[in-house]
Formats: C-alpha cells, structure tokens, sequence
C-alpha cells in the first residue's frame, strides 16, 4: 500500500472504526485512542498490507487492540460493572434508545459481531477472519445477539404492541 | 397382548385430564389408577383443576387470544426463533421465505416477534465521525524528497524570471504588427494605411516627430510622439497609444531599430531585425488553445488561420476583424517557445551534469575559494 492508498484508507474507513469503537466501548475519548492506535499499526505494516484489504486489516487490528483494552481495563478497574446500563424499565425508550439499551447489554462478543454484520455490512466469514471465532461461533452469537434485543425490544408494548 | 402403558410424574396429568373428558380407555384408566395410589397422588376431580379470580378474567373480545394456535406461539420455540433469524440473515430459500409470509399472516403473535427481529439490524450512526483524520495521515518524507523539492522551486523561480525577461523583450505590439504585415487596422471607424519599412516623416530639429504631421498625412497610425535618441539609428516610441493596444499596456516604451547609411536621415532610414521575428513565429511551438475563448490556430505555419471551436461558421481566414486574436496566438506561441526552450536547455544541462552536484570551485592559482552546488543545472557558489 502506498503512502497515498494509506491516507485514502484514513479518508475512507476511518469514521467506521471509530464507530464500532464508540459503540463497542461507549466511551468516545477510548474510542479515539484506540482509532489512533489501530492506524499505527497498519502503519508499520503499510509496506505488506494490500489496499483493497486495508479495511479487513483494519478491523482485524482495532478489535484485537479493542479486546486487549477491555481485558486491560477489566483487570483495573472492574470495567464492566461500570458500563451497566441503567434498569431498561427506569426509562421510556424509543426504538432507538431499546436498541442502544440492548446492545450495551450484550457481552462483549455477541456486541461485535452484531455491529460489524450490521455496521460494517460483513459476512460471516469475514467476521470470523476478523474475530478468530469460528463460523458457527460467528452465526451463533448472531443469533443470540438479535434475540437478546428482540427480548428487550418486546418488552416495550408501546413499540411491539400485542 | 396388552400394550404396555408407561404412566410417568411427567405425563400422568394428560392422562387425569383424558379422564376429565372421558375418553380415557379402560385399560389406562385402570393404569392411571394404579399409579395415583402408588405415587401418593390424590384424583381431586374436574372441579378442582381450574380455578379463575377476578384479575384472570379476560375480557370480551379478546378471548381469540386464548386459541390454541395463540396460546402455542406465546413464545415461538427455538426453532421457529431460528427460522426468524434466517429470514432477517437473508439465509433462506425462496421456498422457506413462502412458508414464512404464508406463516406469518396467519400467527399474529409470531409476526410480532419477525418484526422485533426485524427491528434488531442496526443502522450506523452517521453523526459519528473521527474527528482527527488529518492527524491520522501521513506525508511524504522529507528527507527523501528534499532535492527534487529545492530543484522544483529553483527551476519555479528561474522560468519565471526568464519568462519575464522574455515577454519584456518579445511582448507584441500592434505597431510592429501593422507594419510588418502592411495589414488594415481599424481605429476609431477610421482605416488607416500602414506602411512597410517607412519611417513615415522627418524628425525636427529637436529630434522629435510630430504625431500630427503624421496623421495629417495619412501615413501612420497614432504614436502620439516619437523620439530620436540617436540621431544614426534608434527610435523610442514613448507613448504607445497605438492602435489594439488596450491588450498589451506593459508595453508603454518599446525599441525598433532602424538603419541609414546616412547619419540623422530618418526619413530614409529602414527598419530591421523584424523579418528575423517574423520567420521565427512560424517555427514556435504552439499553444493551440487561447484559454476559455476557444479559438484555435490550427496550424503553426499558417498562424493567421484561425477558427473559434465554438462557433465554426465565423471561422476566418486573415481577416483584419481577427488581428487582436492573431496578435494573441503570436503572444502566446512567444511565450511557448520561451518556456519550452528553456525547460529543453536545463534538460539537457541535467542530462549532462547529473540533477545535483556539489563541488568546490577553485581560483586562478588552483587555490580553493568555496563551494558550488548545481541543482537541475542553475548553479549557486560561495566563491567571490
């Protein structure tokens, strides 16, 4: 990849990672980090990585330095606990706001692989290049993912009425 | 041979309730008893098996809800669950997406839980976006680049001083165009008739034409005062008000020289070193087209034949309505001639000497005096 193909892939996917970090992590200063950190090291590896699979690369990348920040981060300071969302009853969602409260609610890997399917457009295998997980891993956290939202999202009768 | 009836803590209150509804055989009536007494399990009968308050009463109309099929899909089975999934996936046939629509308009209740599935394909969120790119993008290395860089601005500065040295000499002017090309100019709805090689009238005693002896005579346009600086072989035209002129007002004091065997005699006196300009204009690379007013000269030993691409059907040949835009395309083909002679000479230069160099430079006596560098053949030095 070339210097011009570099800030091309800079231009082209860099508002996408950042999202699928803000959503993943739900903190945009991390998100920016880890956005920064992720480009960094396609940097060093600019010479090897073609420009049509720059964006693969990218995500293969940010989530690897995206599940070293977690785990990094669980260590420290019991990260999670402090992500909880508030009670979905508490608050009187639309559709929008009981599909942010799931996702929040999702573990970790179910929460990536919906986005990158839904955000990023993805196939499975291309998730699972991505991941390290397996295909039906891929499918099956799908899978779970949706349901766990639909769950959330029939609870509200306003939205899903009976 | 009877049938063996496995009667189970699972499965013996279907069989109470085949009792209920009497169509329970002997046989596993007389099983089911069996396996009351064993199991310590009391037969209380039909009475006691529904019991309803006042909050589990369910309203008029909406007892549909209590339909077999309804109460089944209440919460579709993993299966079913599945079957949603692929159909939001994109995963099935044709034939299964059939089923599913057929499925889905006769179970209300599984429709409601495909459309909350439905609902979980996320849109991203457009409003984010990394607020940083260009701290992200990277620029080439200077260090690698740096000659080619200084090269690039030397050869910038250079070309450019040496167009403007130049147009400074070969800027056009109408007044040499008339008289060169004994051509019909129009001024003020007047035609005035230009003569070749003529220096149309005596200069006085001060060394000064007349403009208006000039004009008065009909032999020249209308250089308001000319001057001879010598009284052997050169004029100035001061005031360049000549006619067309608008275009070129840099050209406000210019030279033409003019040659006499006979000292001070300027009226027989012929002008040279305009033939030597006219034949090079034909051999000049040409800039075919003028900007945005889309005339074209089409070809370089013709320049006077020259068409407007816009309009083809005014296309003209020599024609005096045309001069300004001759004059332009000369102007140009001047200045072609200039850059593409230039660039062809530091070229070669280049070609020869190499794009950079550095050398010391060294007095009469061998004695070192300083430094030379040589980028794309303009060469700086230290020495005095």
């Amino acid at each position: 990849m070339t210097i011009h193909e570099y800030n091309a892939t800079v231009d082209q996917h860099a508002d996408n990672l950042y999202r699928f970090f803000v959503k993943n992590i739900g903190d945009r200063d991390t998100a920016r980090d880890l956005v920064q950190e992720s480009f960094a090291k396609m940097w060093i590896k600019v010479r090897d990585v073609e420009y049509d699979k720059a964006k693969n690369y990218l995500f293969t990348v940010g989530y690897r330095t995206m599940i070293d920040h977690i785990r990094s981060k669980k260590r420290r300071d019991d990260y999670l606990s402090k992500q909880e969302p508030d009670p979905y009853e508490d608050r009187d969602y639309d559709l929008k706001g009981a599909l942010e409260y799931g996702l929040n609610k999702l573990p970790e890997s179910q929460k990536t692989v919906i986005l990158l399917r839904d955000y990023e457009g993805y196939s499975y295998e291309e998730i699972e290049q991505i991941t390290g997980m397996s295909a039906s891993q891929v499918k099956v956290y799908l899978f779970r993912a949706r349901k766990a939202m639909k769950e959330i999202l029939l609870k509200n009768k306003s939205l899903f009425p009976i | 041979m009877v049938k063996k009836i496995d009667i189970t803590l699972d499965n013996y209150e279907a069989f109470l309730l085949e009792r209920y509804e009497g169509i329970i055989t002997p046989e596993r009536d007389q099983a089911l008893t069996k396996f009351l007494e064993s199991h310590g399990k009391e037969d209380m009968g039909d009475s006691r098996l529904f019991y309803f308050d006042s909050d589990d009463i369910v309203p008029e109309g909406s007892k549909d809800r209590l339909s077999i099929e309804s109460l089944k899909h209440n919460a579709p089975s993993e299966a079913e669950e599945k079957m949603l999934f692929d159909a939001i996936e994109d995963n099935l046939t044709a034939d299964d997406y059939e089923k599913l629509n057929k499925w889905l308009n006769e179970d209300k209740i599984l429709n409601r839980h495909y459309n909350a599935f439905a609902a979980t394909r996320l849109d991203p969120d457009d409003r984010l976006s990394f607020p940083d790119k260009a701290g992200l993008k990277k620029t080439v290395a200077v260090r690698r680049f740096l000659y080619l860089a200084v090269a690039a601005c030397m050869t910038g500065i250079l070309l450019t001083f040496g167009i403007n040295l130049f147009n400074k000499g070969t800027a056009p002017n109408t007044h040499e165009m008339a008289f060169n090309q004994d051509e019909m100019l129009q001024k003020d709805g007047s035609i005035v008739k230009m003569q070749q090689h003529q220096i149309p009238a005596a200069a006085d005693k001060d060394g000064l034409i007349n403009i208006t002896n000039l004009k008065n005579s009909k032999e020249a346009g209308s250089p308001e005062e000319v001057a001879v600086s010598s009284s052997e072989s050169k004029i100035i035209v001061k005031n360049n008000d000549l006619p067309e002129s608008g275009n070129h007002k840099e050209t406000e004091n210019f030279e033409r020289i003019y040659k006499s065997d006979k000292a001070g005699d300027i009226g027989n006196m012929a002008l040279v070193d305009l033939e030597r300009d006219q034949k090079s204009i034909d051999q000049l690379p040409r800039i075919p087209v003028l900007g945005s007013s889309g005339v074209v000269s089409l070809n370089p030993s013709k320049p006077d034949d020259i068409i407007f691409s816009n309009y083809p059907e005014i296309s003209e040949s020599s024609n005096i309505v045309f001069q300004g835009l001759k004059e332009r395309i000369r102007y140009l083909d001047r200045k072609s001639n200039a850059i593409y002679g230039f660039v062809e000479t530091q070229r070669e230069i280049v070609k020869k000497e190499g794009l950079f160099d550095v050398a010391g430079t060294y007095n009469d006596k061998g004695h070192f005096d300083g430094l030379a560098i040589r980028i794309a053949g303009f060469e700086i030095t230290t020495n005095k």
